[in-house]
């Protein structure tokens, strides 16, 4: 009964669902869908830093300087964007310097204690996206915590069980993902595939299913992600 | 025989009470309602029996409401500037000055605030050069009690009504003085210039501009005045001088440009270089200088000039004074003649005096060794320090009789708080007509003026150096300035004199200033290149100087007991009394946090009467000693090194001593938090000021006679000397000197550590320890990394710097005075300072335990020889801590790394205890909220809070922690590494520590990497691990010391026993 206890209590999950409301109903179908802009468009950061970045208001007006959405539903949303911006759209347009940056709710929420970097998974992992955060480009609503059942169904995700943004799926993904070492594509690698060679029985023992997983390079210690 | 190394006389002597604690990890158990104490749980009603019969019902309710996650905010730029990018930090270069220490900096923010001072490296002739209190003073920044709007009469007031008092009251006067610190600003020299030109004229004396430093170096300039001709200040070249003989100056920690001196100095302590310097230092109280000299003489301060006339007479010359000295000095100096008369011009001999006499000796000695021209650069002056000692005391009398100026403008000085008469100038101060203060706080001279106008924080400001005539520097703001109502001094200065108009919070007055200076100076040079670099080389004007016998000024009289003023590392001056960090930084020599003392030998303590060993329960015998009619109370500190009939009192204590707002940090604080008061209902100051005992004459001389009382009760201290001991294993520290180093083989020196096995025929033979395994190997040696360190154990000049660079990066909590008593300050890394005699047997062996006394080990000339020795976690590969922790919160990472997993942990302190290297520390309290730690705990207000490093997470109670090997800085290396499709390049990786080390001493890296620094530095002669014995396989190695001295009973320990052991 225990055992069956903390296996329930494994698979309470806080974030999955978790879907906070908006200042601005930002359609990420319409932006990333129906216009086909890059995820890193606007979340600029995501290649540098360990944040993705909530774009600025500067970055909205790249385009919405020019479409005000006049006539349509959901001009109101855009007004906010000049309100913030303090742009006042009449006559040619011009910037009346009041501005008011947005409050958006967190919906990706990681405790204090865990460190993860964005730059890390996207540009040397080569992690698309849509693995934690799912499929934007249909995504009609405000964004959510993606449960996991349905970051399953997307093709070429790796398949997980655990309810996303908990520690067992971290763990499980790095579990099974693997890292691309001494294809000559990557120094850092590289030589980290040299001084595997040098130690043939374990060399062995992480080729035996083929690859090399995150976590057989240290993907699963402590001090990787909490420090 | 065996070498002894003792941390305290507690230890040397083993007092009961040294032994109950060392066996007592962590003192003073706390009760269950301290423990659970907080501000917030304090509020509610809940007792502890009704807290146990809610438990029930709340666990279940706190796991489901913990399903509930609370909101979290985002708020992005509305317009993202260029150089900021959340989550990544932001490094800009500056320049440090603060009237005191001068170095070139780097500075690094996040998301726009800056949380990290370090040396720069590649510019600036300070090297990368810093101290503790340049590293500390990024927590400046964020002081809650530091002035944000200007004042007039003690009210706040607009910036428009104060420059139109002010402009009108220098125009009506009939004098007007500026007093402040030294100048080195080129632009803030041209303001001065111009307002002087303006109220003067070409020849009128309205406007007179006085230099003044908290502790002046008038007597060095003066000296060189009949010397040579110019009033000057040369600069020093350490790292030629083979033979260094400093009398009383402590130019590893602050005298004049410390943090050039130190890494000039650690060049020359290298063993296995072409040469080693050999160091003699002649000093009254011991100093981090004192500590890292092969010979030190212990001298008063009224024997500085005999000294000097010794060395004079024994390299031929004639200095027409007195030569008798005592014993110890005698040996020292013999010692000083022996190598100066190999050395020659490659000499340098410094002093620390401010008597003009002392330092005309000086240079008459430096022209015998012929060391100008060498070790010595007249032609590349210092332009710091240029107090006016003459003027200064004219002023005070000005002041003081009424007389005063009609406009008295004073920036970045103190002088109610610094001048040895600093109460009657404080009441002629209430007389002057109008009086500013351009300072940062209400302190002791602002809060008396009639308007105060706050100045921006060097890290918010513009402004511009000439440090050296060789060099240009800047500085630029790294945050827009905090204080609404602060405004850049250059700026005042250039309203006031009407050649600006107020340009707000966001002015561009001073750089226009700046850059206008700049381009007057280079005209060919690019602003925003020089900003990138900081500095600027300037070509030096050419002159010669040429030495001239003069009349050596009076010198100190003797006294029966005579006092020495000096400056702790940590404090200064005194205008960094706010600062938690240096306050509880433990002082290089007697380890003591938060408080100020008189130091004195043991032996003249005992027969004074006063205890020489003190602990958690146990004070130390409060005194009060009296100098030129003031008298000060303050308890009495056994210091072994001390001079026989000398006490040492540290100078910038006593700050705020009538309540003034200098920083909520600056003040005693009672058992369970808030204020201790003084009878007038104001916060207690810590320490007691000893400025006001500075003689005053014609320079202001740091030493003098003194008469001490008798003991007058007991006072706590909080040390952390005895603290963590490591249970007398004495193979910790080990050390040789340059001549065993160089004519022996590592046997003798740095013997490996080896136990008995049996081989394959059945005998017993000796086996290196790394034979011998408890546990599995981990798997961190020829794959991935290994990260490690290596600490030089010659070089480290035990100055603290990495122990507060360490506490900025890692965000280690602020404990305060009484906790630190208790044993349980966090600091993940330690500075041990070990006291060695040649005098006692090994543990067991000693000769007559009731008769046998350390006395002499205590006083002898030649000892105690200290030894620093910086500590934190080692990293053991087999690790002690990691096997006895029940809940696997502490494990073993692949790259060598012991890991700390701060939320797993359960705090069963089991690894504490199983620390051979007592590095871990463990939280008794919620740091940041507590009310116990409100005053000296910077994360407990939002201000504060702004300085923590966002990549490491904040500890809560209950938790253990421990140095990371910054870890954070290892994942970032990786990163960009990864990032960039490369390589990790050696040296590419620094922690906090060695990064800011001013020496170099630590070198991080990884072990794997067969080229690295690391690999070569762990595989030679020198390096040893501490604790080898026990076999925990460390990631830390260090590096024998060696001393550039003869030592016979070294020798006979280390060379004849080793020969020997070979004969046989």
């Amino acid at each position: 009964m225990i055992v069956t206890l903390f296996q329930g209590l494994y698979r309470i999950n806080v974030m999955e669902d978790y879907q906070p409301s908006q200042p601005i109903a930002f359609p990420h179908d319409r932006h990333a869908g129906v216009n086909g802009i890059d995820c890193k468009y606007c979340h600029n950061s995501v290649t540098k830093s360990k944040s993705a970045g909530i774009p600025s208001v500067n970055v909205c007006m790249n385009c919405h300087k020019q479409i005000n959405g006049e006539g349509k539903p959901f001009a109101g949303e855009i007004k906010k964007i000049y309100a913030a911006a303090g742009w006042d759209p009449a006559g040619a347009g011009k910037y009346t310097g009041k501005t008011k940056p947005i409050v958006w709710n967190k919906v990706h929420v990681l405790p204090d204690h865990v460190y993860f970097n964005h730059s890390q998974h996207v540009v040397v992992g080569g992690v698309d996206c849509k693995q934690c955060h799912g499929d934007m480009k249909t995504m009609n609503e405000t964004a959510k915590v993606q449960p996991v059942e349905e970051l399953n169904k997307i093709e070429g995700n790796v398949q997980l069980t655990k309810p996303t943004l908990t520690m067992g799926w971290c763990i499980e993904c790095h579990g099974k993902k693997d890292v691309k070492i001494g294809d000559g594509k990557n120094a850092y690698y590289d030589e980290i595939h040299r001084r595997l060679k040098k130690d043939p029985a374990l060399y062995k023992k992480y080729y035996k299913d083929g690859k090399v997983s995150v976590s057989e390079l240290g993907g699963w210690e402590c001090a990787k992600c909490h420090y | 025989m065996t070498r002894k190394y003792w941390k305290g006389l507690e230890e040397l002597k083993e007092t009961p009470e040294f032994i109950k604690h060392k066996e007592q990890e962590f003192p003073n158990q706390q009760t269950i309602e301290e423990f659970l104490s907080d501000d917030k749980l304090s509020e509610t009603s809940t007792a502890r029996r009704d807290f146990l019969k809610f438990l029930g019902f709340s666990v279940a309710a706190a796991t489901l409401a913990a399903c509930e996650a609370p909101v979290t905010k985002v708020v992005p730029y509305v317009n993202k500037p260029e150089d900021v990018t959340p989550g990544m930090p932001t490094w800009y270069t500056s320049t440090y000055y603060d009237g005191n220490s001068y170095a070139s900096i780097l500075v690094k923010t996040r998301e726009a605030r800056p949380i990290f001072v370090k040396g720069n490296k590649d510019f600036g002739f300070t090297k990368g050069g810093v101290n503790p209190q340049i590293v500390a003073s990024v927590l400046g920044l964020y002081d809650g009690e530091r002035l944000t709007y200007p004042t007039a009469g003690g009210k706040v007031a607009s910036w428009t009504s104060i420059d139109k008092a002010i402009s009108s009251a220098l125009k009506s006067a009939k004098t007007v003085t500026l007093l402040t610190n030294t100048v080195i600003s080129p632009s803030m020299k041209r303001a001065i210039a111009e307002m002087s030109l303006a109220m003067n004229g070409e020849a009128g004396s309205k406007f007179q501009h006085i230099q003044y430093d908290a502790v002046s170096y008038a007597g060095m300039r003066e000296a060189n005045m009949s010397n040579f001709g110019a009033r000057i200040i040369p600069s020093y070249d350490f790292s030629k001088a083979k033979t260094i003989v400093s009398v009383d100056a402590d130019f590893l920690n602050s005298w004049l440009l410390s943090t050039e001196y130190t890494g000039q100095y650690a060049l020359t302590r290298n063993p296995d270089a072409a040469w080693m310097s050999k160091h003699i230092q002649f000093e009254t109280v011991m100093s981090v200088t004192g500590s890292n000299a092969d010979y030190r003489g212990m001298i008063k301060p009224s024997e500085q000039a005999a000294v000097l006339a010794y060395i004079i007479k024994g390299l031929g010359g004639n200095a027409g004074i007195s030569t008798d000295l005592n014993s110890s000095a005698k040996a020292a100096a013999d010692e000083a003649i022996k190598a100066l008369k190999k050395s020659k011009k490659e000499s340098l001999v410094v002093s620390g005096s401010n008597n003009i006499g002392v330092q005309q000796l000086t240079n008459k000695l430096n022209n015998l060794l012929q060391t100008y021209g060498t070790t010595i650069d007249l032609l590349n002056p210092i332009n710091l320090f240029q107090s006016e000692d003459a003027k200064v005391s004219k002023l005070v009398k000005d002041v003081t009789s009424g007389k005063g100026p009609d406009v008295l403008l004073m920036m970045d000085v103190n002088p109610v708080y610094t001048l040895p008469n600093g109460d009657a100038f404080a009441k002629g101060l209430k007389k002057i007509k109008t009086s500013v203060a351009i300072s940062s706080h209400a302190d002791e001279t602002a809060s008396l003026c009639s308007y105060v106008c706050p100045g921006f924080h060097a890290l918010e400001s513009w402004s511009d150096f000439e440090a050296k005539a060789s060099e240009y520097a800047l500085s630029q703001p790294t945050i827009r300035p905090l204080g609404e109502g602060t405004a850049s001094a250059l700026e005042s200065l250039l309203v006031w004199n009407e050649k600006a108009k107020r340009g707000g919070k966001d002015s561009s007055v001073a750089y226009d200033y700046i850059k206008a200076t700049f381009a007057a100076k280079f005209p060919t040079s690019d602003f925003a290149m020089a900003i990138h670099n900081s500095v600027m080389p300037q070509a030096i004007v050419p002159s010669t100087l040429v030495y001239a016998d003069a009349k050596i000024g009076s010198l100190p009289k003797s006294a029966e007991w005579e006092v020495s003023f000096y400056q702790k590392a940590g404090i200064g001056t005194g205008i960094h009394a706010n600062n938690p960090w240096l306050q509880e930084l433990p002082d290089p020599i007697t380890k003591v946090t938060w408080d100020n003392y008189i130091t004195m030998n043991p032996v003249d303590m005992k027969a004074k009467g006063f205890v020489t060993t003190y602990d958690q329960e146990h004070g130390l015998n409060l005194t009060t000693v009296k100098v030129n009619g003031k008298s000060l109370t303050l308890p009495v500190y056994p210091l072994p090194g001390q001079a026989l009939n000398t006490v040492g009192i540290a100078l910038g204590y006593g700050r705020g001593a009538n309540g003034e707002k200098i920083g909520k940090a600056a003040f005693q604080t009672k058992e369970y938090g808030g204020y201790e008061l003084n009878e007038a209902g104001n916060r207690k100051p810590i320490g007691a000021n000893a400025y006001a005992m500075v003689s005053s004459g014609s320079t202001f001389e740091y030493s003098g006679a003194v008469t001490i009382g008798a003991e007058e009760g007991v006072y706590p201290i909080a040390a952390t000397q005895i603290h963590h001991t490591v249970m007398g294993r004495h193979s910790i520290v080990r050390e040789t000197t340059l001549g065993i180093y160089q004519n022996n083989d590592k046997e003798a020196y740095n013997p490996a550590h080896t136990l008995q096995k049996l081989d394959a025929h059945g005998n017993h033979v000796e086996a290196p320890m790394s034979e011998f395994d408890l546990w599995d190997a981990h798997p961190v040696e020829k794959i991935g990394h290994r990260w490690g360190i290596s600490i030089d154990l010659s070089s480290c000049i035990g100055c603290g710097t990495c122990l507060i660079a360490c506490q900025s990066e890692n965000n280690v909590p602020v404990v305060g005075k009484d906790e630190v008593r208790r044993g349980r300050e966090m600091h993940w890394l330690r500075v041990d300072r070990y006291f060695a005699s040649d005098e006692e047997a090994a543990v067991g062996t000693r000769k007559d335990k009731d008769t046998f006394s350390f006395d002499k080990a205590e006083y002898a000339a030649e000892n105690p020889k200290v030894v620093h020795m910086p500590l934190m976690c080692h990293h053991c590969n087999h690790a002690p801590c990691e096997t006895v922790c029940p809940v696997a919160a502490t494990t073993h990472s692949n790259e060598g790394l012991n890991q700390m997993a701060y939320n797993r942990c359960i705090g069963t302190r089991y690894c504490a205890n199983n620390c051979p290297y007592k590095v871990r520390r463990f939280n008794w309290f919620n740091y940041p909220s507590y009310k116990k730690m409100t005053e000296v705990n910077p994360a407990q207000d939002d201000l504060g809070r702004m300085v923590l490093n966002p990549d490491v997470t904040v500890r809560t109670r209950g938790v253990m922690e421990k140095c990371s090997l910054c870890v954070q800085r290892i994942q970032s290396t990786k990163l960009t590494a990864k990032k960039e499709a490369r390589e990790i390049i050696d040296g590419e990786f620094a922690t906090a520590c060695s990064d800011s080390c001013p020496t170099n001493a630590i070198t991080v890296g990884d072990w794997n990497d067969l080229k690295s620094m690391i690999r070569t530095k762990s595989e030679g002669n020198r390096a040893y691990q501490a604790l080898e014995e026990v076999g925990v396989k460390p990631n830390v190695w260090y590096q024998v010391k060696v001393r550039n001295e003869e030592n016979s009973l070294l020798s006979d320990l280390q060379e004849v026993a080793h020969h020997g052991k070979k004969h046989h």
